[in-house]
């Protein structure tokens, strides 16, 4: 109880310091936001971080806005793609390019009209399309924005589209002219304390004008909210952007990785004949991450009104989540102390790949296609399908942890080994049913919605195959052909299977009926990934053959 | 026991086996694998008739069956410990059964409606080649039809050969993914040519070129540029009533234009005279001079379809057909007219249509879009049927109607963006039932089997802590 009125504080303290120009509610890509996802997103796309020189996207996208001029000249856009920018001729080490040398570059047109005409004719694009477009997006959102008409600020008289700052007017101009001038105010007592040589008496002074100018930036933010808020009533739903704006300051995710990380440790130690007291740090530690992960998609859940798992991002999540509640149930009824461990390195794994690798695992909530616009469907199949992922995730870490032991002394860690059988079995047991039921949920939905219950669609084929996959492998155990070593192996290549259903469909494949979770990046990770684990299969295997033909022992 | 029996025994072993039920599993897992690198190279369709409804699919799920049946005898006398294991494995073979039956007698098609038409007709998936014959009194009979799964039966390898009169139609070649490529060639003689031009219009700011070509058959052909038209007519045809800006051409077999420019501004002609192909003439508008690049009087189209590799959002089936000595490319749904000196035929490669036996009309169709966007949010369309009343159907919300049901799939937009076409898709699936059944039985018995290991389990712990490490 005390640990959730800490929480509570925390989170309301943040909330406090929220509130500002982030705070101003903002229609745009068919749903309402603060000003803060907007300039956040903004500045991830086009300069690839959410942070331009240690100072925030709020700041910096609002003064493309106030001071376009300068803007234009700054080196701000990132061109990832090296043929990209080998074709616009401005190849080199350099990444990072002004809007305005961008536009007036003249091999950009044409590669942007060959790409129209391919998007014309619904052609699939290559990498090198891709990156065009996203430099088109780019070079067009801060131009929405440095024009005022990407900014949707006032809801209409009539209609759903907001209007834009460029056709503001009376009241509602000066509201957002005093919103400009207390900007102003703040961006130059900033500028002078920028200034080095500038003598501390004065600097003190200036420190003042500075939170002042601050303090009204923010009154004039409310001011017109309220303004707005007078004519239109609860225009912005206040509550969902509060909850936003402490999504984006608490970055629940990264706390939540980083208790994990330490909940891994503790368990480690424990795990490999630490003090037992150790073990209540462990959970300590998971138990916090939890809370914060848990509030963490909540907050996602009271925002978006739907499920969490409608991307990838929102998958990886759940997988992280599921696994955690599914390696304590086994911890507290099979009594199998690995689970944890295991358990908290899928947790770690997972969120860190959510912290770093935005560009990849799209963290933004956006509104879903038409299909996906069933809660009973997204919280049943989708859910489910998900949850079987962190079981199989759960047996390929343990399954890993096993090949450790096989690897250093199979006879003195036989201890171990078996606790390690028992849980990929379990965990094996557990996904191959909530896989099996995900199918079938999947083959209701479809069946409901499309009158066809199973249409060989790549992602649920995908599912299919790796159901098939630890079907045998199940089957094999109990056949008696899987002994301890054959399970183990099994349940960190089949994991391949379960990658490929996964993440395999929507960035390799790209195919398909389940068009609304594509993306693209990562494949040569994510195949890293796959092949050091077959090589890490082969070479324990090899090994122990080897030592067992040594021994003389009859072989398993 | 003699050799024989030896022999049946063997075979009964090993189709109850569990190195079976391992191959049958991989064969299903690697068919499955190779089916979805299909679909992201190639389409649905390919993946669908070349992998999963190929021989192999059918091979492997009906040996899955008979292992399925086999395992499940072997057990006999069954006992209260195996009602887990009889459950999934049975309602595995329900399951197949299920799709069997869908697949046999199930429809799975799509209707196609513009807001306020009426439809009665279903879109199958697959497709048919129709032949009509005409008696010149405007009226046609289907004197043929054949199935046209030619992705499946290429007509190269399997030449397929229909008699017309006393000549035969050969289809000789089909290409799933190709371009329609419309030639304008010059074929004097031909008694339904007519007359091709190709015009450049051009000042400092405007250059463009477009071909016009009016068959004995039209009166005009007419090019829309906006702001002026270009017309092909046919010399004395009359022109009394442009208003607007407009350049009129007349032609016939001879290689001399005529021209008229008709100007908005001076209510009237304000040029005319006559051209040849290379010449060029100052329109009066901007400084824009017309010159005629190419002009063709007796010129024929040639259509063809040029076969890919890969599809894209413009390629579609076609087929390569020879008939009366002369060669004809048919994309799908399209018509082909063949002529002998006494007869005519009308031929069409086309979606198998299956007719419902009630109409149903489309009264409204709405889109609700994403604040602020033009995403979907979601679509809707308001049916009614005679006799039976108004309904809406929206995605995630089917119609039932006489055993089948109509789902909303899909729309189309006119150019402002205004939705104009509702896309259903219609569906009977006698195989439901099954597949319910055995998907339960599937999850219960699984979750029974499970439950039993458990118990299982606990009484063989000894028995796994002296497993062999």
């Amino acid at each position: 109880m005390k640990k959730m009125i800490f929480l509570l504080n925390l989170f309301l303290g943040f909330s406090t310091y929220a509130a500002g120009l982030g705070d101003l509610p903002v229609q745009e890509s068919g749903r309402i936001k603060p000003f803060d996802t907007y300039a956040r997103e903004s500045l991830h796309l086009v300069y690839g971080k959410e942070t331009y020189n240690k100072k925030s996207a709020t700041d910096i996208v609002f003064s493309w806005l106030i001071v376009p001029d300068i803007w234009e000249n700054e080196p701000i856009v990132l061109v990832r793609h090296a043929g990209l920018r080998d074709a616009l001729g401005i190849a080199g080490t350099n990444l990072y390019f002004s809007p305005v040398e961008l536009m007036s570059n003249t091999r950009l047109n044409p590669l942007i009209q060959d790409l129209r005409s391919k998007t014309d004719v619904k052609e699939k694009l290559n990498p090198f399309d891709q990156a065009v477009q996203t430099l088109e997006n780019q070079l067009s959102i801060f131009h929405a924005i440095r024009s005022g008409m990407g900014l949707h600020i006032l809801p209409p008289e009539t209609g759903d589209a907001w209007i834009g700052i460029q056709s503001l007017e009376s009241p509602w101009k000066e509201g957002f002219l005093q919103i400009s001038q207390n900007f102003v105010k703040a961006l130059s007592a900033e500028g002078k304390i920028q200034n080095k040589d500038l003598p501390d008496s004065e600097r003190v002074q200036i420190k003042n004008e500075l939170a002042e100018a601050r303090v009204a930036l923010n009154e004039s933010v409310q001011s017109f909210i309220a303004q707005i808020e007078a004519k239109y009533g609860d225009y912005s739903h206040r509550n969902k952007i509060k909850a936003e704006l402490i999504y984006n300051k608490a970055m629940p995710f990264r706390w939540a990785w980083v208790l994990y990380f330490l909940g891994l440790v503790f368990f480690t130690v424990v795990y490999s004949g630490g003090r037992a007291t150790y073990e209540k740090a462990a959970w300590a530690f998971t138990g916090l991450a939890f809370l914060f992960h848990t509030f963490g998609f909540s907050l996602r859940i009271f925002i978006m009104e739907r499920p969490p798992v409608s991307n990838m991002f929102e998958t990886v999540v759940w997988v992280a989540w599921g696994t955690i509640v599914l390696a304590t149930i086994l911890y507290r009824v099979n009594h199998i102390r690995i689970a944890p461990l295991a358990a908290t390195m899928v947790a770690t794994l997972s969120l860190i790949l959510c912290d770093v690798s935005s560009s990849v695992l799209d963290d933004s909530l956006s509104p879903l296609e038409p299909v996906l616009r069933d809660n009973f469907w997204l919280a049943t199949h989708v859910v489910i399908i998900v949850s079987s992922y962190a079981a199989f995730f759960l047996a390929f870490f343990i399954g890993d942890i096993m090949l450790y032991y096989f690897l250093k002394d199979e006879k003195k860690y036989a201890k171990q080994i078996q606790d390690g059988t028992l849980a990929i079995y379990r965990a094996m047991q557990v996904g191959v049913v909530l896989i099996f039921v995900g199918i079938i949920l999947g083959g209701i939905w479809a069946d409901y919605s499309w009158g066809r219950f199973w249409g060989w669609d790549p992602k649920e084929t995908w599912a299919f195959i790796a159901f098939m996959g630890y079907l045998i492998i199940l089957h094999g155990r109990v056949a008696g052909w899987l002994k301890q070593f054959g399970l183990a192996a099994a349940a960190v290549l089949s994991f391949s299977l379960v990658i490929m259903a996964w993440y395999g469909v929507n960035f390799v494949l790209g195919a398909g009926l389940h068009t609304y979770g594509f993306g693209a990046g990562g494949v040569e990770y994510v195949s890293a990934f796959v092949a050091v684990h077959i090589l890490y299969v082969a070479y324990v295997s090899t090994l122990r053959q080897s030592r067992r033909k040594s021994l003389k022992e009859p072989m398993n | 026991m003699n050799q024989f029996e030896k022999w049946i025994e063997r075979v009964y072993r090993f189709f109850a086996s569990l190195k079976l039920a391992v191959i049958v599993m991989s064969g299903l897992a690697i068919l499955s694998a190779i089916g979805t690198i299909v679909e992201a190279r190639y389409d649905t369709q390919y993946a669908q008739k070349l992998v999963y409804q190929s021989v192999w699919m059918y091979l492997v799920l009906g040996l899955l069956c008979v292992n399925l049946i086999n395992v499940m005898i072997d057990r006999l006398p069954w006992k209260k410990r195996h009602m887990g294991f009889l459950f999934a494995h049975a309602g595995i073979v329900i399951l197949v059964l299920g799709s069997l039956i869908t697949k046999v007698y199930g429809i799975d098609g799509s209707m196609v409606f513009d807001i306020g038409q009426k439809n009665k007709y279903v879109l199958l998936q697959d497709n048919e080649f129709a032949v009509f014959s005409t008696f010149g009194d405007g009226g046609y009979k289907q004197i043929k039809t054949i199935p046209a799964d030619f992705l499946r039966n290429p007509p190269e390898k399997k030449p397929v050969e229909i008699s017309l009169g006393d000549k035969k139609l050969r289809i000789l070649k089909y290409q799933h993914f190709s371009v329609r490529d419309e030639k304008i060639i010059s074929s004097p003689g031909e008694s339904d040519a007519g007359q091709a031009v190709r015009v450049q219009l051009q000042n400092d700011r405007v250059n463009m070129t477009k071909w016009l070509m009016r068959t004995p058959s039209m009166d005009m052909d007419i090019a829309d540029l906006g702001p002026a038209q270009i017309i092909l007519a046919m010399p004395g045809a009359n022109m009394s009533h442009i208003s607007g800006n407009a350049i009129v051409l007349f032609a016939d077999k001879t290689d001399i234009l005529k021209y008229e420019i008709h100007t908005k501004s001076k209510n009237g002609i304000t040029a005319k005279g006559t051209l040849r192909a290379g010449d060029s003439v100052s329109t009066g508008w901007m400084g824009i001079e017309l010159r005629i690049l190419k002009f063709i009087p007796e010129a024929i189209k040639k259509v063809e379809y040029i076969a890919k590799e890969t599809p894209s959002g413009v390629t579609t089936p076609s087929l390569l057909l020879e008939y009366n000595g002369a060669q004809h490319w048919l994309g799908l749904n399209s018509n082909l007219k063949l002529y002998t000196d006494i007869s005519m035929y009308l031929v069409s490669f086309r979606n198998q249509v299956y007719p419902l036996d009630f109409e149903i009309s489309l009264d409204q169709f709405r889109i609700g879009r994403y604040q602020g966007t033009r995403r979907a949010m979601t679509y809707e369309s308001d049916v009614s049927i005679d006799g039976v009343g108004k309904q809406t159907i929206s995605m995630n919300n089917p119609m039932k109607h006489k055993g089948l049901t109509f789902y909303q799939a899909s729309f189309q937009e006119n150019e402002k963006g205004e939705p104009i076409t509702s896309i259903l898709s219609v569906n009977k699936d006698p195989g439901r039932p099954f597949k319910y059944l055995g998907s339960f039985l599937i999850t219960l018995g699984t979750i029974l089997m499970f439950y039993f290991k458990q118990k299982m389990f606990g009484s063989t712990k000894t028995n796994a802590q002296t497993e062999n490490t």
